[in-house]
């Protein structure tokens, strides 16, 4: 049974080295612009960067995939098409795509790239991923968080694909890369502009102690005089319907799936995905530690799992959907 | 320009469901009607009463019927109708990926719950037997121009008016609002003929959510001259089913497209429908979706 | 970068404790001092400006809630400039971070990790939300912290935390705390 690949987010060259330091069999990076899902002020690659830090990766063993995994903009796919054209001539060892444009774009022009279906792609079921697969030739799919372990072993035995899957950071409630919520309040969201609640529309006003994250027009949440307060991502906004008011969507909570790597590994997924190329240096240097003792060493232990708990949104963790159905 | 009727979004009650249709049918406007629970299999038991005969009456009202497939089908069944669906012969509209392997080439309409967002995506779907899109709502008019600029061959669909969706989960907000899971959910959406409300908890009206389905509370509305929405190459309007008047909503689209009223004339009709909810345009212009219309 | 005098004398008693405990770390003209690190590092290091970006023309706000001092940082790389006021005074800021002075301090040394810093409640945002994210975002890839940008060299932090200790202590006893 080949080992699980440990791939960890790289938000910036600093980053990239220290996961690898750490022990990631790979990373994932994008570029400074709109190409990518954490299209974030001050965070990622340009284009030289990217070369450097493909080269030192390469010389320790470890490798680069490019996350190109906004959709791109009509009348303006330059950009996407310079993206795929550029991360393979710095060497990146494979794409992460979801626009069935840009896989088409990046198919023709790079026959033998490799590339891997983003969760942005929303692919969840066989067909789905059949469809990639066929059309594209992607060698492997990231998959939405939502699938059980059962659901995960029947996709295997459908589908002749490498699977990888979220192990540890912050999850989307919705669809990933069908939600709209961000554009309907500020014009921006994951699928076109790489960004979620964007920082320029959040604004903090305290009074008399209480603290209220708007974005936009709208307030999304108020943390009482000495309260930890939180960022106004939308899916996790305090929204009233009918008398309450409730966090509607999720509580802040974060994924980690530490102890189902050996379950995983039975099932024969592939790779394994930590989240956060926005979270910095220290973050991925725990939570990459974590994760590789895990794996090499048969088991976290009691220091590795209160390393990631305190990385944890909110301090509160679950394993997801992948027990049980998540509803 | 065709005025089209898209699928019901929410979950009505039989009676309820086949009286509108009805008027469709025999007194409305609409060239063409989708039809489909896209959003929630659960509800399939209840609409399978009666979607059957309501697309009899509809073509015999003259009416095109296109069968919309599943928004996110995930189960055995839901992926199974899923494929049954693209396997139809006729015009189907497409929802998810997961339909376009067992439509195998055969025409189709590539619905707004779809990632296609450009011209290369929409040249490849072509290639692939797309007759039809209808522009994701996070797509302004002008994207829409330039795709038709790309693809002058594929007709295109315009979500003209209605709440539009944000948004899909497997998890049911319905439900969860109530303590409950989707699996015990007591069908709880069913109160809500256009969406529950869902204010920020200043009290700002906000978003409206439909079981697993989230959408804006807001209306969005059409209020761009006719001659901007031709010359992007918009070929048909969709109005998404809400419980107001939608036939008189019809009639005033079919007067704009006409050219017998400006804009600014269908406020009225779409304030009928919307009710307190405000009106918004701001996603066909390229800004904020939220932002009004008409100002 | 002239005024500091009229300032210092402009200020209130506290204030003035807390700034000559400063400025007797940072030498008599600690904006002066700071600007010229600053720039320094600039030089050695223009990476970190390019990584910012638009937001180097942002003017960033330390204000301290209890000791009533304000640093300003305008992070222009080999044109920036650091300045040191006191509470009130300094003009508009784009983005600002208040707190307690050991808040801010504990923040500038990247003793707190970057989510935590606002979890917290210590410290408080306001202002250019984007460009605290692109700072935040550059100081990490550049594996610098706030302090660095405000040009303290290294050395004079064991001596600039116990100035800052003195000057908290101070306004405490003027219980502004």
């Amino acid at each position: 049974m080949a080992a699980l690949e440990l791939v960890a987010p790289a938000g910036s060259p600093a980053m990239l080295r220290a996961a690898i330091e750490a022990g990631a069999d790979a990373v994932y990076c994008g570029l400074r612009d709109e190409t990518n899902a954490r299209n974030f002020p001050g965070l990622n690659f340009s284009p030289p960067e990217l070369r450097t830090a493909t080269d030192w990766a390469h010389a320790h063993g470890a490798k680069v995939f490019a996350a190109i995994n906004t959709y791109a903009h009509a009348g303006a796919v330059d950009a996407w098409r310079n993206a795929v054209d550029c991360t393979l001539d710095a060497g990146v060892d494979a794409l992460i795509l979801a626009d069935i444009g840009v896989l088409a774009y990046a198919r023709a022009a790079h026959p033998r790239a490799r590339l891997h279906l983003s969760v942005q792609a929303s692919a969840g079921t066989p067909e789905a991923i059949a469809f990639y697969v066929a059309e594209f030739g992607v060698k492997r799919v990231v998959l939405p968080r939502v699938l059980t372990l059962a659901e995960i072993t029947a996709l295997r035995a459908e589908v002749d694909v490498e699977i990888e899957v979220f192990a540890f950071g912050g999850m989307c409630v919705m669809a990933e890369g069908r939600c709209a919520l961000s554009s309907y309040v500020t014009g921006r969201s994951p699928n076109l502009c790489g960004v979620c609640s964007p920082a320029e529309a959040v604004s903090y006003i305290e009074r008399d102690g209480v603290l209220t994250a708007r974005l936009g027009a709208f307030a999304l949440d108020r943390f009482a005089p000495g309260e930890p307060a939180g960022y106004p991502t939308l899916c996790k906004a305090r929204l009233q319907c009918g008398e309450e008011s409730i966090h509607l969507f999720e509580e802040p909570v974060s994924l980690n799936a530490i102890d189902l790597l050996a379950d995983f590994q039975a099932i024969g997924v592939a790779a394994i995905k930590l989240e956060g190329r926005q979270r910095g240096t220290n973050y991925v240097a725990t939570i990459v530690r974590a994760f590789r003792e895990a794996l090499d060493g048969g088991g976290p232990s009691a220091a590795q799992r209160q390393a990631l708990s305190r990385l944890s949104e909110g301090g509160r963790q679950t394993d997801g959907a992948y027990r049980k159905q998540w509803r | 320009m065709e005025i089209t009727l898209g699928p019901l979004l929410f979950h009505w009650p039989e009676p309820v469901a086949r009286d509108f249709y009805a008027r469709v049918a025999d007194e409305s406007e609409f060239d063409r009607v989708y039809l489909g629970e896209i959003v929630c299999s659960k509800r399939w038991p209840f609409t399978d009463e009666w979607l059957a005969p309501v697309a009899e009456r509809l073509s015999r009202g003259g009416k095109a019927v296109v069968w919309s497939s599943p928004a996110m089908p995930s189960t055995p069944r839901e992926r199974r109708a899923c494929d049954a669906l693209a396997a139809r012969a006729g015009l189907v509209e497409i929802n998810d990926v997961a339909a376009f392997t067992a439509r195998a080439g055969r025409p189709f309409v590539a619905g707004p719950l779809l990632n296609i967002y450009n011209e290369l995506a929409a040249a490849r779907l072509a290639s692939r037997g797309c007759v039809r899109l209808c522009a994701n709502v996070e797509l302004s008019l002008d994207a829409v121009g330039a795709i038709h600029r790309a693809c002058p061959e594929l007709e295109l669909e315009l979500f003209a008016f209605g709440r539009t969706p944000l948004a899909i989960s497997a998890r049911c907000y319905h439900a969860r609002r109530h303590g409950l899971h989707k699996d015990g959910c007591k069908f709880l959406c069913a109160q809500d003929p256009d969406g529950m409300a869902a204010s920020t908890f200043e009290g700002q009206p906000f978003l409206a959510v439909n079981g697993v389905q989230t959408l804006s509370h807001a209306y969005q509305c059409l209020d761009t001259p006719r001659e901007a929405v031709a010359g992007a190459g918009v070929g048909a309007l969709r109005l998404s089913p809400h419980s107001g008047d939608m036939i008189a909503l019809a009639r005033a689209f079919r007067a704009y497209e006409r050219e017998k009223i400006g804009p600014d004339d269908l406020r009225h009709a779409a304030r009928e429908v919307a009710g307190a909810a405000s009106l918004a345009s701001g996603y066909l212009r390229g800004e904020a979706g939220v932002a009004a219309a008409f100002s | 970068m002239s005024g500091w005098r009229g300032q210092r004398k402009g200020m209130d008693g506290t204030a003035r404790r807390a700034f000559d405990a400063i400025v007797d770390v940072l030498g008599t003209a600690p904006g002066l001092v700071l600007t010229r690190a600053l720039r320094r590092m600039a030089r050695r290091r223009p990476d970190v400006f390019e990584r910012l970006g638009r937001y180097q023309n942002t003017l960033f706000a330390l204000d301290a809630v209890d000791v009533p001092l304000r640093f300003l940082l305008w992070p222009r790389g080999e044109h920036g400039a650091v300045r040191v006021f006191a509470r009130g005074a300094g003009g508009y800021a784009d983005a600002t971070v208040s707190g307690r002075l050991d808040a801010l301090l504990a923040m500038a040394l990247g003793r707190r990790d970057a989510d935590s810093e606002m979890f917290a409640r210590d410290l408080t945002i306001s202002g250019d939300t984007a460009a605290l994210v692109a700072l935040r975002n550059t100081l990490d890839a550049s594996d610098l912290d706030w302090i660095d940008l405000l040009g303290v060299p290294r050395p004079a932090i064991k001596p600039l935390e116990g100035a800052v200790a003195f000057a908290m202590q101070a306004a405490r006893a003027a219980g502004l705390h």
